[in-house]
Formats: C-alpha cells, structure tokens, sequence
C-alpha cells in the first residue's frame, strides 16, 4: 500500500543542517492502522509529510498502491493527494465556512457535482455523529468535534489512506479515546489504511496493529504491536512500553535488599494462560517472589509483565532465566 | 456672507459631498482592483509561501514601498501628464480619481498582504494537502478567512482616502475640500470651513462604523 525506501530529509538550516529523517524504510500494508512513535523532534511529522509531499524528501522513494509520488508533477500530485486524507493536532478547519462547507471543500476541489457533494456530507456526518452540527461554524464546536469534522472532511473523496498528525494530542483523555474508536471504526467498516502519529503509548496500545518506533530521524524499532510491546529491544521503546505497563514504586524499590536479583519479565499472548512460571519454580528449586504484576489488554492479544525476586542458588537463578527466555519471555534484570 | 441664505449653502455643501464620496469610492474600487493582487502575490511568493518566489517578492515589496512614501501632494503633480492623457483633463473630480486611485493602490496591497498574512499557516497546509491548486487556496481560502480583517483594511483605506480627497480639492480636484479652500479660504467664510470640517468628521464616522459592522458579521472566528 505504502512503501518507504531509503527516504532522507535535511532541513537546510543557516548555521547547521538538521537531518531530520535518516534512510527510512518502511511498509505499511493495506488495511494497516499503522503508528508511528517518537519523542518530539524524532523526525515524525516530517516522515508523514513526505507521505502526500508537503515535504520533499531530499532523497528516497515514496510508492502509494505501486505509483512512485516523487516522480508525478504538480497536476499529479495534487490528484493524488485528493485520495490521501489528513487530519491535524490543530484540526485545520475554515473558519469561514460552516461544518457541511467544510467537508464540501475536497469536493469542490475535485469537481463532485452539488447534489453529489450533499449527499456525501450526510452520509459523512452520520460516520462522525455530527448530524445536528451541519450548519454550525468551527468556532461553536469542541475540540472532539472539531476533530471529527476534521475526520468527515479527509474522507469526503473516498481516500486510499487517512494521515494523522497528532490527531489526538489536543483532546482530553474521554475525548481521544472517542476519536480513537472512530478511527478504529473507520478502518474495519471501509477497510481504510490508516498512518497515525503520536507521542503516546496509549494510542498505539489502543488501535494500532503495527508500530515504528522514531528516534533521532530513524526507526529503532517496528513490526506488530504486540510483539514490539512484548519484547522491546530498543531503550527507547522499552521507555515507551514501561510508561504504559506496570513499573515499580521507588518505595518499594528502596525497601528491597540490594543483594536480592529482581527482573522484569514480560510475555504476550497465550503465554499469559500457561503456568510458566510455577514449571520454573519446580524444574530449579528456585523461588520467586511476585513484587508487582498486572495484564494488558491489547486489542486482540495479552501483554502480561511481572516484576518477580529470585531467590536460590546462582547457578539455577541462571538456568531459570534461560529456560524464561527459551519459553519467550522477555526476561531484564532490574538494577537498583 | 457669499449665500444669500443657508438653503444654498446646504445644496452646495450636499452636491460637494456627493462628489466626494464619487471620487473616494471609485479611488477604492480602482486602487482595490490594483492593489488586492499585489497584495496577494507578495503573500504567496513570501518566505514559506504557497509560491515562494523570493526575487519577486522583493522586487515588488520595493515597487509597494517607493509607492507608499511618495507625498500625496507631489504624486498629483506628478501624475498631472498621465492624468491629462487617460481622462483629457487634470482638473475636477473624474481626474483626481486617478492620483487617489494610485495613491491608495500600494496601501491597499500592503493591507491585503498584513489581512492574508494573519490566516492561519495550519488552514493553508491542509487545502494544499487536500489537492488545492494555488488559485484554489487563494480564492476559497486565504480570501474568505481574511475577509473580516480585508474589510477593515479597505475601510480604513476608504478613511484614508477621504481625507487625501480634501489635499486634492484644494489643487482643483472638486469635492469638500475645494468648497474649503474656494469659499472658506479664499472668500474668509468661516463657517463654511466649519461645516466641510464637521461633514468630513460626520463621513468618516459614518464609514468606520459601516466597516465594523460589516467585519463584525463576516467574522465567523
Ligand atoms: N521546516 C523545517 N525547517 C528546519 N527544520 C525542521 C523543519 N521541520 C522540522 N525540522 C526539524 O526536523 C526535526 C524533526 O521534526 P519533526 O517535526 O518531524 O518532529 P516530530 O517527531 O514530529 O516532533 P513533535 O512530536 O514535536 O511534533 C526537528 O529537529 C525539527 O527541528
Ligand atoms: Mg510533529
């Protein structure tokens, strides 16, 4: 659906350049709600931008549905980006014009007759529950509803994909999470391919399938969410992960006898069903003392992680780690 | 006294007017037509614009700028040829419209360049990632979103405009100015320089408030 490849982008700047993106590959499959994750300035906006090229990439290559978007001219590629939808942290709406003018807006770009353009504005407000909001102006909605206007606009032309930057970021947390299920929505009624850009953890954990993790103007870190959250390898990624899951309260951690080994594990999926640990505790003579643990639900799949003690000999402590790590848990020890 | 009663002085008081605000609106709508594109193209070929086009931009920022700080009373001099040969005379109140009019032009597309400038950078990113071509954003973005602070630009151009009307009655263009300087100055009647002043101050009160209200109900902010 999307392929990145080799994409670079330097900003050229009068005392330094700044390399904002460093060869970026990427795919991002039909169908995909695909997160892109990153502290700020990792280069994230600038790497969707050169999704729909309001970014030029310095170099590089950009396919959508097989068709390489730097090699189109400006008449091209503004019919290309009439089937990419965007929505901003901002929302971007026109201030001048009312909610079905708003939407109407794509449309009159794309030459969609009258009658055409209001029927699409009703099917469109009835997606985002806005129906009451037709003549209303930006500035009398919320932020939610502005955002869903925002929504019903960058799908008026029946869009390949929908781009959004920070869509959630100026919401509060019950308006996000109805932003989100609109999204999700979205996705698996019109099998939409979806890109979402985000600082938060929780928005990957909610809808997202796959994620790239950005650090720096590279991807550290990508592939299915349940799989990145369940083993991330990358520091920056297990910051990410270990803000959303169980971490340890300084009290207890200060109550703990240095000499005593702590780990983190953490597993996904069906493991969570299977007595693994109990299986350790009797194959080694080891005991583990459970500090902290809970389970996420993540979409379709479990992430569970455990904060444990292991107390007995060195020798199996080792053995007890390795058979964890053979049975696919993620197994860290937590230095004090 | 010049009248013999007020009644006369009131027709020629009321005609002047009249001749007045047929020269500053057609001084506004000419320098309007002129400047609204100067102004437009300055913001699109500006840093970061929609068509940066920096040379342009600069070239043009300095043609705007020699034209705003030409004295208004040096330019209708200075005009008088070009004044003579597109209307066949250099007097009265037609002719004065092409000195106003070219007065007011580099005005107008300043205001128009502050007005565009203050539309959102956001707003304009998504028209171009929704496909929009630049006569697009132009006409059914930038436009419409200034539209409140364009028309308080223009009325202040109007204001303006009212006022340079009354320095070019005083060279023979006709208006309220010239009943100033013919009847107030060079005849010394007083209250015939009063009463051009109050109608003067009555006009611009007028057109300001007529101004707001309109930006006011354009406004959707
Ligand atoms: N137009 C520009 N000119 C110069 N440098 C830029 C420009 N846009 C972005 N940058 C730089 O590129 C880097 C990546 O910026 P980008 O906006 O893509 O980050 P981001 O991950 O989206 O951050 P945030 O979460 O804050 O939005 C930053 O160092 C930024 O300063
Ligand atoms: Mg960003």
């Amino acid at each position: 659906m999307i392929e990145i490849k080799g994409v670079y982008k330097e900003f050229k700047g009068k005392s330094n350049n700044v390399e904002a993106l460093k060869n970026i590959n990427m795919h991002i499959e039909q169908g995909d709600i695909f997160g892109i994750i990153g502290l700020s300035g990792a280069g994230k906006s600038t790497l969707v931008r050169c999704i729909n090229r309001l970014e030029e990439p310095t170099k590089g290559e950009v396919f959508i549905k097989g068709k390489n978007i730097m090699a189109l001219n400006s008449a091209e590629l503004r019919e290309m980006r009439k089937k990419i939808g965007m929505i901003f942290q901002h929302f971007n709406l026109l201030n001048s014009r009312t909610v079905a003018e708003n939407i109407a807006y794509p449309m009159e770009i794309a030459k969609v007759p009258k009658e055409d353009r209001e029927k699409r504005i009703d099917e469109l407000l009835k997606l985002v529950e806005l129906e009451e909001k037709r003549e209303s102006y930006p500035s009398q909605l919320s932020g939610g509803q502005k955002q869903r206007v925002g929504i019903a606009r960058a799908l008026a032309n029946h869009p390949d994909v929908l781009l959004c930057d920070e869509a959630t970021s100026a919401l509060d947390p019950k308006t996000t999470q109805s932003i989100l299920k609109l999204l999700k929505k979205i996705n698996e009624t019109l099998g939409l391919t979806i890109v979402i850009i985000t600082h938060e953890m929780e928005v990957i954990k909610q809808i997202c399938t796959k994620v790239a993790v950005m650090e720096a103007g590279e991807v550290v870190e990508s592939g299915p969410v349940p799989k990145v959250f369940a083993h991330p390898t990358h520091p920056i990624t297990k910051s990410f992960v270990q803000n959303i899951s169980h971490d340890i309260p300084v009290e207890l951690l200060n109550r703990i006898d240095h000499n005593r080994q702590l780990f983190r594990l953490s597993f996904e999926g069906i493991k969570t069903s299977q007595p693994i640990l109990s299986r350790m505790i009797k194959k080694y003579g080891v005991e583990a003392n459970i500090l902290l643990g809970g389970i996420d639900h993540l979409q379709q799949t479990f992430i569970g992680s455990l904060i444990i003690e292991l107390i007995g000999e060195e020798g199996e402590i080792k053995k007890a780690v390795a058979f964890l790590q053979e049975s696919d848990v993620e197994c860290e020890v937590i230095s004090q | 006294m010049i009248f013999q009663n007020p009644t006369q002085a009131f027709w020629l008081l009321l005609a002047e007017t009249g001749n007045t605000l047929y020269m500053v609106f057609a001084a506004t709508l000419i320098s309007t037509i002129i400047g609204m594109p100067l102004g437009v193209i300055l913001v699109i070929t500006d840093k970061g614009g929609i068509k940066e086009k920096l040379q342009l931009n600069r070239i043009l920022g300095t043609v705007v700028n020699i034209g705003r700080s030409f004295p208004f009373a040096i330019l209708i001099v200075a005009l008088i040829p070009f004044t003579r040969l597109i209307i066949g005379t250099s007097l009265g109140t037609t002719a004065t419209i092409v000195p106003l009019s070219i007065a007011a032009a580099p005005f107008v597309a300043r205001v128009i360049e502050s007005s565009l400038k203050e539309v959102d950078k956001g707003i304009v990113e998504a028209a171009v990632a929704m496909g929009s071509s630049t006569w697009e954003i132009i006409t059914k973005v930038l436009i419409p979103e200034a539209m409140a602070s364009i028309i308080l630009g223009i009325t202040l151009t109007v204001v303006n405009l009212i006022g340079y009307s009354a320095m070019a009655g005083t060279v023979g263009g006709g208006g309220l100015g010239s009943v100033a300087i013919q009847y107030g100055y060079y005849r010394y009647d007083v209250s015939l320089i009063i009463a051009t002043v109050i109608l003067l101050i009555i006009l611009v009160q007028i057109i300001q408030w007529i101004g707001n209200n309109i930006a006011k109900a354009v406004n959707k902010k």
